[in-house]
């Protein structure tokens, strides 16, 4: 392996949803006692499990399925199939749906922002942290959706979402907790330079496999221009659900981008199967939290020059992990 | 089941008078705006503004009550008209159809853009009227003679034509239900919201019937070859549904205006509305396929064996009116070497036609209509010059123009599947599905942006008339 500065490319995003998401997590811990909480808690689960049996496996089918044929399906379902109904001209469903959708977003969001279910997600979420299509699927087919209907307008409800944020993170985090210190330190220099980063104290490594591996929840929303995980021993070997996490993580940027530019902490030792030999690396003892910042900013400045886009970090990491599982 | 399901079509009206004052704002119409504010504000104040934010679904649910009440009256089984649920919806296609549902139900849903194409036919009808009995007995008189004598009633063909192509082509190129307004003089307009509201009635009235009726072995639609296979039973019930309605449309109007002149009008009207209805449907069957499916019997039968029904004051005067209005239906459905294409500048010179648009985007509608009436050599030529580099634009334009479509469509990066479906003779297709598969097809091949829709429209059309030889 060779050490680099971050001469790499990337970005990553602040949610556009982010003010009422916002507004909603630091409102609910005023506005719901620890009583109703469990109450609501047992309701919402009984649900989440009941929905999640009827429509999770449709959102990991249908997430590789393109916009259009998610409207397709919709479209079918809202208008119904009969006898002599032409499939050459299915696309009339697209159509109809598309239409349908533009219209009615706003009414569906709202109706989805009312029921208990995303409530409890909400109390879960981090801040900015945009609603995933298994939760909204699950939320349709509480309100009598069909299952794969349900997926289908979940994932395009998402999509759009994530497609309407504009003002993007230049970085998001990931750490185990040992490193807490130093990476808050980071953040804070970085924020100190205008640099837009996506760091939440709640959000250390356990938050990332939790979502990811126990509640297979792909985070979506966060688009940045670099994801930097902050990779210690303790990152790498600490029992499931945070280890398959960080094997994701390090699958993903041995795919050939330089989206995410690991920070190497302490003496780690990175299979070398997980992290290639040309992978470029910064180590945290060489740096002081304020240089490594600058060389946030530098990597950020060079990347926006060069007009890369932000990615959604969530799904990248989340389709490395599913690579990774889906190996025999 | 049905009731579930209208609750998800059903329009979220709020959101679309948003879209409403957003795209006044876009074009910078600050009047169109103030007036839809306007209209908007005294419309809440109305019976129907008490009972929803979106005039179209309470004018639905009006005609709907009056219409159900009639069917009873008429001895339709009360307990079953209570499991049919009507819903508008903010459809760009044309569509009214009756979806059954396994629990017994059914769920009518009607496009907005139905009843929109129902009131130009209406409008151009008033304006006949009124034009017809206006300025004196002579002139009257002459005018009479002179139209009975041209078979176009007072009906102006050229303009009505132009705003039904107008229409179509929208409807073919971008899939909108896009309407050019017809200036309405002031005493027409009471005759022209009359004849728009018995046709809506009759739409309406169609598809209630069919639940009535029991026709729920298969979807039954006015949207024309979608739901219904080739088959005499089917034109049948499709009959029989238009007589029915037909008779709740007259019930309803007697209802609602009791013995008086103006019911007997709106009975008069009820007849005209209901031929609209037809000839509504008949102009998308003919426009806006390439290849139909049966659904409806042609409007000329439809509208005899309704006429036929009415008294021969009725029909005398219903007939009066019926070859202009199907010389332009047939004009605007024809998209072929010889057609009178939309004029945008014309229309907008024309003191009749209405519209906030721009000189740009009215000849835009008039190009896209000359390029589908362009002959055949003409279209390959056109298609072999449009972008030379791409040597499979060429290629694939004399495979079409050989009369090998499914040639043709490969050649242009069209996929198997789409393939496929284009040319199975079974499977009804609209011209507009058959161009949106042809300009993604072109995509893959490297076309660019900036000629993709014209050539995809040419090349669309040679595809189209391969398939109808």
């Amino acid at each position: 392996m060779r050490e680099l500065g971050f001469e790499t490319s990337g970005v990553i995003v602040e949610s556009a949803v982010s003010d009422d998401v916002t507004a909603r997590v630091q409102r609910v811990p005023e506005q719901v006692d620890s009583g109703l909480c469990a109450g609501l808690c047992r309701g919402a689960n009984t649900a989440f499990e009941e929905g999640a049996a009827m429509s999770g496996d449709f959102i990991e089918d249908l997430g590789r399925l393109s916009d259009d044929e998610l409207y397709e399906i919709v479209g079918m379902d809202l208008q119904g199939t009969g006898l002599g109904v032409s499939p050459a001209d299915r696309g009339r469903f697209g159509r109809f749906a598309r239409s349908w959708l533009d219209n009615k977003s706003r009414q569906l969001w709202s109706q989805i922002q009312g029921t208990d279910t995303y409530r409890i997600w909400l109390e879960s979420a981090g801040r900015d942290q945009l609603v995933d299509p298994d939760t909204v699927g699950r939320i349709l087919v509480e309100d009598d959706w069909e299952p794969r209907a349900s997926a289908a307008l979940a994932l395009l409800l998402v999509r759009s979402k994530t497609a309407a944020v504009s003002d993007a993170y230049d970085i998001a985090v990931s750490f185990a907790e040992n490193e807490r210190d130093y990476v808050d330190r980071t953040v804070t220099a970085a924020r100190a330079l205008a640099l837009k980063v996506f760091y939440d104290r709640d959000m250390s490594n356990t938050w990332w496999g939790r979502n990811f591996v126990v509640e297979r929840r792909r985070i979506y929303g966060q688009l940045a221009l670099h994801f930097v995980p902050f990779i210690s021993a303790e990152y790498l070997t600490e029992p499931m659900p945070r280890d398959d996490f960080s094997h994701a993580v390090a699958r993903a940027f041995n795919s050939g981008n330089r989206y995410i530019l690991p920070v190497l902490v302490g003496d780690v030792k990175v299979p070398s199967e997980l992290l290639l030999p040309l992978i470029g690396f910064l180590r945290a003892e060489k740096h002081t939290p304020e240089e490594l910042a600058a060389h946030m900013r530098i990597v950020v400045d060079d990347s926006r020059a060069r007009g890369l886009q932000p990615r959604d970090f969530g799904a990248v990491v989340h389709d490395a992990h599913r690579d990774l599982t889906d190996q025999p | 089941m049905a009731e579930r399901c209208a609750r998800k079509l059903e329009p979220d009206w709020t959101q679309k008078n948003d879209d409403i004052r957003a795209r006044s704002r876009e074009l910078g119409s600050h009047h169109l705006l103030a007036e839809f504010d306007a209209a908007t504000a005294e419309y809440g104040q109305t019976e129907w503004g008490q009972r929803s934010a979106g005039p179209m679904e309470a004018f639905v649910a009006t005609l709907t009550e009056g219409l159900v009440e009639a069917l009873a009256d008429l001895g339709a089984d009360p307990a079953r008209l209570r499991t049919v649920h009507v819903v508008p919806t903010l459809r760009e296609d044309m569509t009214a159809e009756m979806r059954p549902f396994a629990d017994g139900s059914g769920l009518v849903v009607i496009s907005d853009s139905i009843i929109t194409l129902c009131g130009l036919y209406g409008e151009s009808v008033a304006v006949a009227m009124s034009h017809l009995s206006s300025n004196g007995r002579m002139r009257r008189f002459w005018r009479a003679f002179n139209a009975a004598r041209k078979g176009a009633q007072g009906i102006d063909v050229p303009v009505l034509t132009s705003l039904l192509r107008y229409h179509n082509v929208n409807q073919r190129v971008y899939n909108l239900a896009a309407k050019l307004g017809l200036r309405v003089p002031p005493d027409a307009e009471m005759v022209a919201q009359l004849v728009m509201l018995q046709s809506a009635r009759f739409v309406i009235g169609h598809e209630l019937a069919h639940h009535v009726l029991g026709h729920d072995s298969a979807p039954s639609g006015f949207f024309p070859g979608e739901h219904l296979p080739a088959c005499s039973d089917d034109q049948q019930r499709e009959l029989a549904a238009d007589l029915l309605a037909q008779r709740a449309v007259v019930r309803a109007t007697e209802a609602e205006l009791g013995d008086t002149e103006a019911a007997r009008a709106g009975g008069l009207l009820a007849v005209l509305g209901g031929v609209i209805a037809m000839l509504a449907v008949h102009s998308a069957e003919q426009a806006l396929f390439v290849r139909r499916g049966v659904s409806h019997p042609p409007a000329s039968q439809r509208a005899s064996l309704l006429l036929a029904q009415t008294d021969p004051r009725t029909r005398r005067y219903a007939e009066m009116f019926l070859p202009a209005l199907l010389a332009a239906t047939a004009a605007s459905s024809m998209f072929s070497e010889g057609a009178d294409v939309f004029d945008g500048d014309r229309a907008l010179a024309s003191p009749m036609v209405s519209t906030p648009l721009p000189r740009t985007s009215m000849r835009a509608v008039g190009m896209f209509d000359t390029l589908q009436c362009l002959s055949n050599d003409r279209s390959v030529q056109f298609l072999e010059r449009a972008r030379p580099a791409i040597s499979s634009i060429g290629e694939g334009a004399r495979l079409a123009a050989a009369g090998n479509a499914a040639a043709a469509l490969r050649e242009w990066g069209v996929s198997e599947e789409s393939v496929r479906h284009i040319v199975d003779p079974w499977e009804p297709l609209t011209f507009h599905s058959l161009l949106v598969s042809v300009r993604e097809g072109l995509t893959t091949r490297g076309l660019d942006e900036d000629m993709r829709l014209s050539i995809s429209v040419v090349a669309a059309r040679l595809v189209a008339m391969a398939l109808e030889s």
